[in-house]
Parts: C-alpha cells; sequence; structure tokens
C-alpha cells in the first residue's frame, strides 16, 4: 500500500514538471507586457522600460525561465507583479473563497445528483427515471454564467432573497454561487450514478440477495446503494478538479474573491509569476486528487492495489 | 452515505470564514486595489482610495481646477523654472509625525529616484530646495508650464516620512498620510477598509468606515446597491439607468468626465494620410446614436480635441452626421469605392459596441472591414507593434480613449498627437505628424502664464479640429448611483472620486 | 424467440423505447435543417440594423424582438444555429480524429508510443478544460477558428483514453487473434478489425461533447474570447446582452434557451445511444 502510493507520488513529479515548463510558456507567449500593464494607461517609454529591468523582463527568456525554476525549487513563487505582494500570500488569500466555495458546490451536487441518479436507476424506463435525467442533464445544458446571471436576477433582485454577490462570511451568500457552480457536476454524477447502480443491479449477489427475499428497499439501499458508490467516490474526485476551473466563470458572476477571478484579473494585466503558479496549483490539485481517488479506490477495493 | 455527506457539511462549514459585522458605506466598485502606495500607483481606482488617506501640496476640486491643500499658496518665476510652495502649519500625520518641509522632500526625492510608476512626475525637477520648514522650492531642468498639475496629480501625494522609513516599498500595504481617513485593511482581491480620522485639520469627518468592495458584474453592482447591500456604485452601469430611475431608494449621480473617446486613424495607411478621408469618416460617423446605443446615453459629444473639463479648453463646432457630404469627400479623394481597413478595440462591452457601430456606419461610405476585439493587454500590444517605417502599414482604425490625469491641456495632447509621441515612446498610434501641431504644442510648455499657454492651445485646438487625426466620438459622463441617505461623496472629472465629505443618514 | 436479431435492430428497439432520446433526435434533425436553410428560414437580415428599433420586446413583427442595434434576434439565432453547430461539431470531430488516432496507436503499439501518448493526455488532464480553452485562444487571439482549435484540444485526450481502453481489450479477442494468425496486416488489423469495434464509445462521448462544445464556446465569447462581432454567434449574444438584463430581457432568453434546448438535446439523443448501446438495459 505505501509502496503503492509512494510509486504513484514520484509518477506525479514528471507531470508537474512538464506542466511548469508549459505554464512558463503559456504565460510568455501571451501576446502583452506586463510592464506596460504595470505602467498604466498614460505611461511614457521611461516608465515602461524602469519596470521592465525591475521586473527582470529585459533579460533573455532562458535566463528567466531558469530564475523562475530556481526559486520555484526553493518553494519560492514569486512576487506578484502587479501589487508586489509575494505570490504565496496572494493566493492563500483566495485559496479558502475557492475550496469553501467548490465543496459547498460539490457536497449539494453530489446529494442531488446521487439521489436524482439512484432515482433513475431504481425507476429504470419509468417516468420517474425520465423526471430525474431530464432535471439533471438541463444541468449540463445550461452556460454556468447565464445560469448565475438569471438566479441573481430572480432571487436577489426579484425577490430580494439572496444576497448579490460578496463573500463576507453569511452563509447566504453561498447559496446562489454553490448551486450555480454544482449544476453541471450534479447532472455529471447523477449520470454516473445511474449507470453504476445498473451494473450493480445486475450483479450476481443482487439476484441472491432478491431470491433469499430480501425486501426491494433493502436490496436497493443496503446491497445496490453501497457498492455502487465506489466508482461514484471517483467521480466526486474527477469532477472536484472541474469544480476549480468552472470556479473561474462562476467567481466572476459572482464577485467572489477566489483563484478563479484572481485568475482573470492576472491574465488581464499580465501577472507572469501568478499565472505560473495559478497554473501549477490547478494541475497539481487535479493530479492529486485524482492520486487521492486511487487510493481511496484501493482501500475500498483491495484487488486493484498493486495493478 | 450519510457519514460522507456529514463529513462534506462538516468540511464546508469549516472552511466558512467569520469576519465580526461591521456598521460602515461600502463602495462598490469595477476594480480591485493594486497598490496603496501613490508613487507607485498607475491606476485611477487605487490612486482614489489613496486621495481619502493622504494629501498633496495641492489637489483638485470637483471641477478639477486646482486647490491648494497641504500648500497655502505657491508661486513661481515667469519662465517656468522655479516653482515654490508655502506650506501649512500644523498638520500632523496620522502616525503623529508633524507635516513640513522635510516631510515633502522625502516624498519628492523618493520620487525623484526614478524607481516609482509616477516618478516620471517630477523628471522635470532638478532640485528641491528646503527654504525652511514650511517652504519648499523646485528648480527644473527647463521650461514645464503644467508643473503644479504635476503636483496636484495623484501620484504625487505625501506619505508619513516615517511609514517611509519603517516600511520602505511595503508602504504599499501601510499607508499613512494626512488625509479624513485612516488606513484599516487590505486583504488583496478583496476589500479595502479605511476608518475615521478623529484629528483631521479640516474639520470632523462625518462616518466611522468605508469599505471598498470590487464587484466586477455591472448588474451585480446595481443589484447590491438596491437591496441595500452598499450605498454607493461606481460606475454605475448607464445601460441600466432606465432601472435605477425608478427605485425611489437610490440617486443617480451624473458628471463630465475628463476621458475622451475618438478613433484613431492610422496615418500610415495611405487612405487614412488624405484629410478629405478622414473628414469623411468624421461626416458619416452618427456620435449621436452611438452616444445613446453604444454608451447608454453617459456621454456628450467631443468638440474641440480637448474635453471641456480640461484646462485651456477651446469649444469647436461639432462635426455634424451628414452621409451625402462624406461621400462626396470620399470620392473627391479618389476613394468612391472605399477601402478596406481592420476595426481594433478592447473587448470592454462598450468599446465593443461602439466599434460595432462604426463598422455598421462607415460600411455606408464603403471603409469596410472585420473586427478585432482584444483584452488591453494585446490592444497596446498591437498597437504598439507599429513602428513609423512599416512598409506596410496595417490599415487600422481603433477604438481609442484617453484621460490627461494631470487636468491639464499639455497631457491631453502633447502624448497623443506630436512627432515626438510615435509609439513606443508615446501614445500617437495614428503617427499623426504635423509641424504646426507641434509648434503649438511646445509653446504650451514654454511658459506657466495661463494667458501664453492658452493662446498656445486655442490655436492648436483650432488648426488639428479641421484635420481630422481622429474619428471624433465623445467625453464620457461618469455616472456613479448612491443610497438616498447618503451623500457626500461623488466622482471626478478624472475618474476617480472624492470621499471626504461622506455623510450617512440614519 | 426464433427471431433473429440484428445488433442494429437491438439498437433501434431499445432507442425508440427511450422517448426523450426520440424527440431529441427530431429536435436535432429539425435544427440542421434549420441551420441548412437559414436564409430561406429567417425572416430578416440578420445584420440589418435600424437604430430606431433598439431593444425592442417581442412583438408579432419580431417575435423574439430586437437586439441594441435593431437588428431581430430571431433571424440572429437562427443563422446563429449555423456557427454553434459549426463550431460544436467541428471542434469534436477534429479532438475525436486526433484523439482517437492516438488512442489507436497507443492501444496497439504499446510501450513507449503508449507511454508518451497517455502521459501527454495526463498533462492535458491536469489543465481544466475551460483554463486550457482560455490559455489556447489568449494566446492564439479571440475568433472561432481559434475557439474550435481550443476546444479540440481538450476533446482530444478522453477520446484516446476512450478508444486506448476499448483497443486494448479488442486487441486480446479472439476475433482479432485470428485475423493476425491468417496474417493480416497490421495496418488492417488496425482499422478493420480493431477500430469498428471501438466506435460504440466513441460515437456516445461524440454526442455528448458537442452540447459541451457549444457551452464552451459561448462560454469563451462571453469572457471575449470567442467570435467576434457581427458573428451571431449564441454566445457572443448572451455577452452582448449581459449588460441589459433587467431592461431587456428578451436578449438573454432567447439565445439561452436556444443553447439551453440545444445542448439538453443533443445530451438526451446521447444518454439514449448510450442506453441503446449497453447490453444491461432492457
Amino acid at each position: 500500500m505505501i509502496k503503492y502510493f509512494l510509486k504513484r507520488c514520484i509518477a506525479i513529479l514528471p507531470v508537474l514538471l512538464v506542466v511548469s515548463i508549459l505554464a512558463f510558456a503559456f504565460v510568455h507567449l501571451l501576446p502583452g507586457d506586463p510592464a506596460r500593464m504595470m505602467a498604466g494607461d498614460d505611461a511614457d517609454a521611461a516608465t515602461i522600460e524602469m519596470l521592465r529591468q525591475e521586473l527582470g523582463l529585459d533579460k533573455p527568456l532562458p535566463m528567466q525561465y531558469f530564475t523562475y525554476m530556481g526559486k520555484l525549487a526553493k518553494g519560492d513563487l514569486g512576487m506578484s507583479l502587479r501589487t508586489k505582494i509575494p505570490v504565496y500570500d496572494e493566493l492563500r488569500l483566495r485559496y479558502t473563497p475557492t475550496m469553501y466555495l467548490a465543496m459547498a458546490g460539490m457536497a449539494w451536487s453530489v446529494i442531488i445528483g446521487v439521489f436524482f441518479g439512484a432515482v433513475a436507476a431504481i425507476y429504470n424506463g419509468k417516468w420517474q427515471d425520465y423526471t430525474a435525467m431530464l432535471v439533471s442533464v438541463s444541468g449540463i445544458s445550461v452556460p454556468q454564467f447565464w445560469l448565475g446571471l438569471l438566479a441573481i436576477q430572480l432571487f436577489s433582485v426579484h425577490l430580494g432573497w439572496l444576497p448579490v454577490a460578496g463573500y463576507t462570511g453569511k452563509f447566504s451568500e453561498l447559496i446562489l454561487p454553490a448551486f450555480t457552480l454544482g449544476a453541471t457536476v450534479a447532472a455529471i454524477m447523477a449520470r454516473f450514478t445511474l449507470s453504476a447502480f445498473l451494473d450493480v443491479l445486475d450483479e450476481e449477489y443482487i439476484s441472491t440477495a432478491r431470491a433469499k427475499g430480501v425486501t426491494e428497499t433493502l436490496v436497493m439501499w443496503k446491497h445496490a446503494f453501497r457498492n455502487a458508490l465506489i466508482p461514484v467516490i471517483t467521480m466526486v474526485g474527477l469532477q472536484f478538479g472541474f469544480l476549480l476551473g468552472g470556479s473561474v466563470v462562476v467567481e466572476t458572476v459572482f464577485a467572489w474573491p477566489g483563484l478563479g477571478r484572481y485568475m482573470i484579473e492576472a491574465v488581464a494585466v499580465r501577472d507572469y509569476p501568478v499565472l505560473q503558479a495559478l497554473l501549477l496549483l490547478y494541475s497539481f490539485h487535479f493530479v492529486f486528487i485524482n492520486l487521492l481517488v486511487d487510493m481511496v479506490y484501493a482501500l475500498i477495493n483491495p484487488e486493484i492495489r498493486y495493478e | 452515505m450519510k457519514r460522507m455527506v456529514l463529513t462534506l457539511l462538516a468540511l464546508v462549514l469549516l472552511a466558512a470564514p467569520s469576519y465580526a459585522g461591521t456598521k460602515d458605506i461600502i463602495y462598490a466598485s469595477e476594480s480591485t486595489a493594486k497598490s496603496l502606495d501613490p508613487h507607485d500607483t498607475s491606476d485611477t481606482y487605487s490612486g482614489s482610495i489613496q486621495r481619502a488617506i493622504m494629501q498633496g501640496l495641492m489637489g483638485f476640486d470637483k471641477d478639477l481646477h486646482i486647490i491648494p491643500l497641504l500648500a497655502e499658496s505657491y508661486t513661481f518665476n515667469p519662465e517656468a523654472t522655479q516653482f515654490t510652495f508655502k506650506l501649512r502649519k500644523g498638520i500632523k500625520f496620522h502616525d503623529g509625525t508633524p507635516f513640513n518641509a522635510e516631510a515633502v522632500r522625502i516624498n519628492i526625492e523618493r520620487m525623484m529616484t526614478g524607481k516609482y510608476k509616477r516618478s516620471s512626475l517630477m523628471k522635470p525637477v532638478k532640485e528641491l530646495v528646503v527654504l525652511d520648514a514650511y517652504t519648499v522650492q523646485f528648480n527644473l531642468k527647463e521650461p514645464f508650464g503644467a508643473f503644479v498639475n504635476a503636483i496636484a496629480h495623484p501620484g504625487s501625494l505625501i506619505q508619513s516620512p516615517k511609514a517611509i522609513e519603517t516600511y520602505g516599498d511595503e508602504v504599499s500595504k501601510h499607508p499613512v498620510g494626512t488625509g479624513p481617513f485612516i488606513f484599516d485593511e487590505w486583504v488583496s482581491g478583496d476589500h479595502v477598509t479605511i476608518k475615521k480620522n478623529p484629528d483631521y485639520w479640516r474639520g470632523e469627518v462625518k462616518v466611522d468606515s468605508i469599505t471598498f468592495r470590487p464587484i466586477p458584474e455591472s448588474g451585480s453592482r446595481l443589484a447590491m446597491l438596491r437591496a441595500g447591500q452598499a450605498q454607493y456604485i461606481y460606475p454605475m452601469p448607464a445601460e441600466l439607468l432606465k432601472i435605477a430611475e425608478r427605485d425611489k431608494k437610490i440617486d443617480i449621480l451624473k458628471q463630465p468626465s475628463i476621458i475622451a473617446r475618438y478613433l484613431v486613424l492610422n496615418t500610415q495607411f495611405k487612405p487614412l494620410a488624405n484629410v478629405k478621408v478622414r473628414q469623411a469618416i468624421n461626416y458619416a460617423l452618427d456620435k449621436q446614436a452611438i452616444m445613446k446605443i453604444a454608451w447608454g446615453g453617459a456621454a456628450t459629444q467631443l468638440d474641440s480635441i480637448l474635453p471641456p473639463n480640461l484646462q485651456f479648453y477651446k469649444k469647436q463646432s461639432a462635426w455634424p452626421y451628414d452621409l451625402a457630404k462624406a461621400k462626396a469627400l470620399m470620392k473627391e479623394a479618389g476613394y468612391e469605392n472605399g477601402f478596406e481597413v481592420v476595426f481594433i478595440t478592447p473587448n470592454a462591452s462598450n468599446r465593443l459596441r461602439a466599434t460595432e457601430m462604426t463598422q455598421q456606419q462607415l460600411k455606408k461610405i464603403g471603409i469596410t472591414g472585420k473586427i478585432q476585439s482584444m483584452d488591453i493587454a494585446s490592444f497596446y500590444n498591437k498597437l504598439e507593434g507599429h513602428k513609423v517605417d512599416d512598409t506596410t502599414p496595417l490599415p487600422f482604425i481603433a477604438f481609442g480613449g484617453w484621460s490627461a490625469s494631470t487636468g491639464d491641456a499639455d497631457w491631453g495632447t502633447r502624448p497623443l498627437l506630436s512627432t515626438d509621441a510615435f509609439p513606443p515612446s508615446m501614445s500617437n498610434f495614428g503617427f499623426f505628424s504635423d509641424e504646426k501641431v507641434d509648434g503649438f504644442i511646445k509653446a504650451g510648455l514654454a511658459s506657466a502664464d495661463p494667458k501664453v499657454r492658452e493662446k498656445a492651445y486655442a490655436d492648436l485646438q483650432d488648426y488639428i479640429w479641421d484635420q481630422a487625426p481622429w474619428g471624433y466620438l465623445m467625453v464620457d459622463s461618469l455616472v456613479a448611483a448612491k443610497s438616498k441617505k447618503l451623500t457626500g461623496i461623488y466622482p471626478l472629472p478624472d475618474g476617480a472620486f472624492s470621499v471626504e465629505a461622506a455623510e450617512l443618514a440614519d | 424467440m426464433k427471431q433473429k436479431k440484428t445488433p442494429f435492430s437491438i439498437f433501434w428497439h431499445k432507442f425508440k423505447q427511450r422517448k426523450t432520446a426520440m424527440v431529441a433526435g427530431i429536435f436535432i434533425v429539425v435544427l440542421v435543417l434549420t441551420a441548412l436553410f437559414a436564409p430561406m428560414v429567417a425572416p430578416y437580415d440578420p445584420f440589418e440594423t435600424d437604430y430606431s428599433l433598439s431593444m425592442m420586446g417581442p412583438t408579432l413583427d419580431h417575435p423574439a424582438g430586437t437586439d441594441v442595434y435593431g437588428r431581430d434576434i430571431l433571424s440572429r439565432i437562427i443563422y446563429g444555429s449555423r456557427i454553434s453547430l459549426a463550431v460544436g461539431f467541428t471542434s469534436v470531430f477534429v479532438g475525436a480524429l486526433v484523439g482517437v488516432t492516438l488512442g489507436l496507436i497507443s492501444g496497439f503499439f504499446g510501450g513507449f508510443l503508449d507511454g508518451l501518448i497517455m502521459r501527454t493526455s495526463d498533462v492535458l488532464f491536469a489543465f481544466p478544460g475551460i483554463l486550457l480553452a482560455i490559455a489556447i485562444v489568449a494566446i492564439l487571439g479571440p475568433g472561432l477558428i481559434n475557439v474550435v482549435v481550443a476546444v479540440s484540444v481538450f476533446s482530444m485526450p478522453t477520446f484516446a483514453r476512450i478508444v486506448r481502453g476499448s483497443t486494448l481489450a479488442l486487441k486480446e479477442s479472439l476475433y482479432v487473434k485470428a485475423a493476425t494468425s491468417v496474417g493480416a496486416s497490421k495496418k488492417r488489423v488496425m482499422f478493420v478489425h480493431i477500430l469498428p469495434g471501438t466506435l460504440g464509445g466513441v460515437i456516445i462521448y461524440f454526442t455528448m461533447r458537442i452540447g459541451t462544445s457549444i457551452i464552451t464556446a459561448a462560454s469563451l465569447s462571453f469572457l471575449g474570447l470567442g467570435a467576434q462581432p457581427p458573428t451571431p454567434e449564441w454566445g457572443a449574444m448572451l455577452a452582448e446582452s449581459r449588460d441589459y438584463i433587467g431592461v431587456a430581457d428578451h436578449m438573454t432568453i432567447f439565445p439561452g434557451i436556444a443553447i439551453f434546448l440545444t445542448v439538453l438535446f443533443f445530451n438526451l439523443f446521447g444518454d439514449g445511444l448510450r442506453t441503446a448501446l449497453d447490453p444491461k438495459t432492457k
């Protein structure tokens, strides 16, 4: 088990190395000059040149890359060009809001998604199935930004039930963004639960249980549900990464001070160190969560452990 | 399952941040604060927050007229090379440090190191002489008639010398000044809070605190105001004025700005080098429709190369919308069948609309082309990538805008239209070059005597208007909206705002 | 039960049972026809402006109202179907073409190539899709072609994985082993014996992916990275209408509904296909 874990951890490193190169390449391929953006709309050439030197942008690219990697190896993510605050501090500030939102989005989408998926499976082919799947498929068919804007319009402006936007720690502020963010994932969870359920219902032990006279409800909830949950957990992990990515759009609409909106702001002013760090962080999450999922999976189902 | 749900819920609750409830004014804006060090700030929004904490020797009033703040008065010599300021006595910084000539010297010399984004303001300065504890004298390298504007610019605010000494460049996170509000908290990317200065030298401050909160989505901003979750929003989205006007709980503030909007015509491209074509474009533009539709009515027609609120503005006769004349001019110029261009614009939605309308309207005189919208960084990259000696110049018409942040005619013309300002050195993106224009611009700087300067800029405006270096469009009106209970916060013509006189009724 | 059942008749039988999928199929056909015959169906020229009609709500003359420039929104939606369908289809097609080829190579040859392709797709996976798309479009510049490129790139790894998986399984099947033993060339085994077997999964994912691609393209337009005006792309129409929510809701509702229904029906259709191709469902 530990050996497997270590092996997997080591396998992450080359992926992250490649991502770091890609992240560096990506930010430097973006058209536009950070010094120009930092200097402001009405800057003169001298100010821009002064900034370029200060930010080290006048050095040749390979040198900039080695400086960046050297610092990275020491755990130094550099300084935000825009605010001159260490990137680490900036990320820390925005990490909590994003995680908070992603977890809330995940929580509700798992509950709703699994419920709908289970209903669809149990009543396979009946009207409950259709309704459940129709509702959940709707969730992946709506552009998130549109859903968010309409939800604000309805619940905050017309009905006045919920705050419009912001992040001051009230639970009510979380509802709309989490709902919007989770809608897509709820749909994916529902479909996935449905097929996982159908797989399980086909298994022999279910037929056995039924043959033994175990009541249908018990069969469903005790036997089928528990086993269908394993692939569902996998999906939770995978979708978590998706939620982090989706937060880019949702955080913009809801003025949520998280990583996603930060990304958009950083792209706008070409804040190289911030962008590199964000790309690394996002990929790291994705890879790390995959690893976690595999570990959980291995714990539950010992047969795949040493594969 | 149940356990998993509980675990997730617990995680969610644990991750919830906790803030104590505060009783303050919430100012919802479009932007986020980037720095609180005025010498190293290039954006108007951060500058506005700084102006509530710190003050300069001179400042601007509501109409962008220069008023004395920390200085009582100033004098200058006729050659515009020496400016002397008498300072106000008895003022203390928030940290208790007294304000005096020494404090000014430390600030100005910090700017003069050339290390900061606003160092350029002090570029004309040769030396600063402390004449006595409350008198400072600036000696300039060459005549610079607009120098008092540079002193009044928000980039020249005076910070506590002790704070500069203690924090160094970290002062951007620990601003200390003499203003009506004391810095309280800055959470990068989220909010800035300032609180009342109980010992403010200009009188009592009427509110306890103000929190500046970025709400980038314009519809959300208005919704927050209407729901009472913010007391002041800027910019108020002009597209939604109809809704705001219906709401009895809020007031709309409209104020002319110094932000000019125009189309940059690339004069490197042969057809656009022809003055008749440029005039035809000005006749073909339906300015009224663009102001109404693209700008939601929050604009006035640009009727000189300078917006009305800038110093030395002189009104010209506006270009009417006249398609017949436009077509005739195109014919005279030999472009009866038109030509193709590229329309370049930043992708902010109102600019994109204005460009789209430009495309629709110029099509009627045969000027056609595709739109390329891009974010600001790419936009500058594109425009500044052109060199004066490009053999195949890109035939572009770009949507341009300019806010002369010093409030002076020089900064409204020289960086945009003088031959010295070709990119990359400044922002003359259309490569417009005219000896007469260069002459007027030089004359405007050669004296600090307002009469001499006024004459130079009047001549400049009269002459250049018919040369049509731009497709003249409009001047932004700044629109803000506030709760009826709130008074004393208002937008300033340069897009900044003043909160000093804020007052909140119960 | 002696009646002979071909795979297709089983599929058709099950698919017909899934009523939502049938409805979805019909809708998609109608949509494709609308897109093909847009000039005949649309009541107005989608580019014709009339400032005096700016932002009129739905009327008999303009059933979906007009936009800020007084253009007929219904006509723009109808013309927009061409763009959304083309973007959705092309981007997934390109993604599938490259992804399937790579997956086939990866699964069939294994070894170094397999490792290389799969690690590359790991890296692509490690970037959340929308970020990857933003990155690509930000570098290439906004515009529909670049959107297609961006969306294709992030469809590729999934196609590659699906095909690799089924290739690995099929490679071990008796049928393929028999073909190899009678001396069929590698190329022939790959394309004639294995490829068809992988297509079921590919088709399902393909259909589902079209919906996602349309949404991604719309999101990119929303972020200012997609179609350039005056192109009547649905996402761009939504982006244009964003400033007017609350003043002229019809500008946002109708293109939004167009995207929603199209994506919904592609998803339902995909669901139907999956159910019908899945041996476990009845």
